[in-house]
């Protein structure tokens, strides 16, 4: 066990017993990977902390039960994705279904397009598709999902799923093409 | 081939670079909003049974031991008519004493038995049962009520001598001995005084059975808020009451039944399964077998017709026979069960308040009719997710006296 992981369990340790001091050194610590995730499915920062901090909430009051042998991060990620999906499902009621009907987006091809943005704004980006988009392309395409597993979750069905991630990759083209328009 | 298909296009390594180097600086602020949050969800949802539920046991209590018994009821309402016969006494002693005046004169040796009877002292055999002390009581107060009587037909003659001799007329002169002049004109027999006092024995042994047994059934429902109840689950149990005084019982016993109710995802707590712990369960229908172990205490208040009330608290012990859970989740993940069983993990010592009231009704000379709505708050977390389960339901039951 390396120094960093020894560490680590000691935080958790202390997380299990409601200390303040270790939920606060734990929230440190991922807090940067826990926003990674969280504004990219949000699409700007103050969301983002809002649900990085809910996700931080389930963490807290679930981590008596966290099994300490096993990889944290995965187990956070899975946390921050859901508390992420969670927000998006309350601000997607009523347009979801938009999305996949109404959106009328070119055909574009699978290169990279040239683009000038830190990793930051890229995310910041990918967080300004529309939601039922952002959603599909960021469990797809960055957190691994299948879109069987997407489609449970998102209660859709497997080709809505495709659909919109063919979407989103060219809206998401179109707007990296346009920042170089613009800043290029 | 859909797009979405194609395997590590650019788009996609740009993005999950961007996902995985991309830097966020800690800032102090999202820590304060983070203990902001973290200090309010710490908060129990369930704090207003914490307010309530003390007040609510410290009326009990206190209702229950500040209440006066019957004996001091009883003595309260003897003490409002003993001051007109005190008063009526001491002018009858009054009376007595211008009439042994007189009476010393013409006759002083009735004076005696007049003042015999006003110092009259009755010991009571102890091995003597009460209905024979009630009658030895009865012959001295009849004795003196003659000794009384021949007292005054002696003043009623030595007042008519006195008024032939005043010459005054008879009925104004009467006036003043009115409430004795009365008695020798009624006649009384000794027995006819008697037949006003119960033959039962007096009430100074234990009148009411220490120990009462009783078979109990209910509808019981249970919800984790107040607006949650749905569906009864059966209940029935045997419960043994100790009557540490005519108006107070210690109750226990046991239970058995069954908890059905439905919990939102944030008043559970889910375990932690293989796959991790399931924080998106919205729904949990529970239907749980328990043994519920009470100890109560009772006060009882009398009314008519032997019909009685009674109000009680105490605590409940729960043990958890089996747990069965359903799960409904926002989204799914593999590995997160749907069901879940559990047998005989959890117990609750103490863990719940009761209270409880009721009325009680008799069927027979032994048994009797009782009717009792309950009401039981959590004092811990309840089961395997921990949840703030509340119940009620009336107990119907048998009494066995």
């Amino acid at each position: 066990m390396t120094k960093i992981e020894k560490l680590l369990e000691l935080t958790i340790n202390g997380c299990k017993n409601n200390d303040r001091q270790s939920q606060q050194e734990l929230y440190r610590s991922f807090y940067s990977y826990g926003m990674s995730i969280c504004v990219r499915y949000t699409g700007n920062e103050a969301d983002a902390l809002e649900v990085l901090n809910d996700g931080f909430l389930k963490v807290f009051t679930h981590i008596e039960k966290f099994d300490i042998s096993k990889p944290f991060k995965p187990w956070l990620r899975r946390i921050m994705v859901n508390a992420s999906l969670d927000h998006i499902k309350k601000n997607l009621k009523h347009n979801y279904m938009a999305d996949i009907t109404e959106a009328n987006v070119q055909q574009s091809n699978e290169e990279a397009p040239d683009h000038n943005l830190n990793h930051e704004e890229i995310l910041l980006k990918i967080g300004q598709l529309s939601p039922a988009y952002r959603a599909v392309f960021n469990l797809y395409v960055i957190d691994g999902y299948k879109h069987q597993e997407i489609a449970e979750q998102l209660g859709i069905t497997e080709s809505t799923s495709k659909a919109n991630l063919t979407r989103a990759k060219a809206m998401l083209r179109a707007m990296l093409r346009k920042e170089v328009y613009q800043y290029g | 081939m859909d797009e979405g298909m194609k395997p590590n296009d650019g788009l996609d390594q740009i993005t999950k670079e961007a996902a995985k180097r991309a830097h966020f600086e800690f800032s102090d602020s999202a820590w304060a909003a983070m203990e902001k949050k973290l200090d309010g969800g710490n908060k129990a949802p369930f704090a207003w049974w914490k307010i309530w539920g003390p007040i609510g046991l410290l009326a009990i209590l206190l209702l229950t031991f500040l209440w006066p018994s019957n004996g001091q009821i009883d003595d309260l309402q003897n003490q409002t008519p003993e001051q007109p016969n005190t008063e009526s006494n001491e002018n009858t002693s009054s009376d007595n004493e211008q009439s042994n005046s007189l009476l010393k004169e013409n006759s002083p040796e009735n004076t005696t038995p007049n003042q015999n009877s006003q110092t009259v002292v009755v010991e009571l055999q102890p091995n003597q049962s009460a209905q024979e002390n009630s009658k030895t009581i009865l012959a001295i107060q009849n004795e003196s009520v003659s000794d009384q009587l021949g007292v005054r037909t002696d003043r009623q003659q030595t007042t008519e001598q006195e008024v032939e001799e005043l010459g005054l007329p008879l009925e104004k002169v009467l006036l003043r001995w009115h409430p004795l002049a009365d008695l020798p004109s009624l006649n009384l027999s000794p027995m006819e005084l008697a037949s006003f006092i119960s033959e039962q024995p007096l009430d100074t042994a234990v009148s009411y059975k220490r120990w009462v047994f009783s078979a109990v059934i209910s509808g019981d429902m249970s919800a984790t808020t107040l607006s949650g109840f749905k569906k009864p689950g059966p209940l029935v149990g045997i419960m043994v009451e100790y009557f540490v005084k005519k108006d107070l019982s210690i109750q226990s016993g046991l239970s058995y039944g069954a908890k059905k109710y439905s919990a939102l995802g944030s008043e559970y707590e889910t375990p932690y399964w293989a796959q991790g712990s399931a924080y998106s369960v919205t729904s949990v229908y529970a239907n749980c077998k328990v043994i519920d172990i009470p100890l109560n205490i009772q006060k009882y208040f009398d009314s008519k017709n032997g019909n009685r009330f009674f109000i009680g608290t105490g605590v409940s012990s729960y043990l958890m026979l089996s747990e069965d859970y359903d799960y409904e989740y926002s989204y799914g993940q593999a590995g997160w069960p749907e069901h879940w069983q559990l047998k005989n993990q959890n117990q609750h010592y103490f863990g719940i308040l009761n209270i409880t009231t009721g009325f009680e009704r008799p069927l027979t000379e032994k048994f009797s009719l009782s009717l009792a709505p309950y009401l039981k708050m959590p004092l811990t977390g309840i089961g395997e997710g921990k949840v703030k389960l509340l119940s009620f339901g009336a107990n119907v039951g048998i009494k066995l006296h």
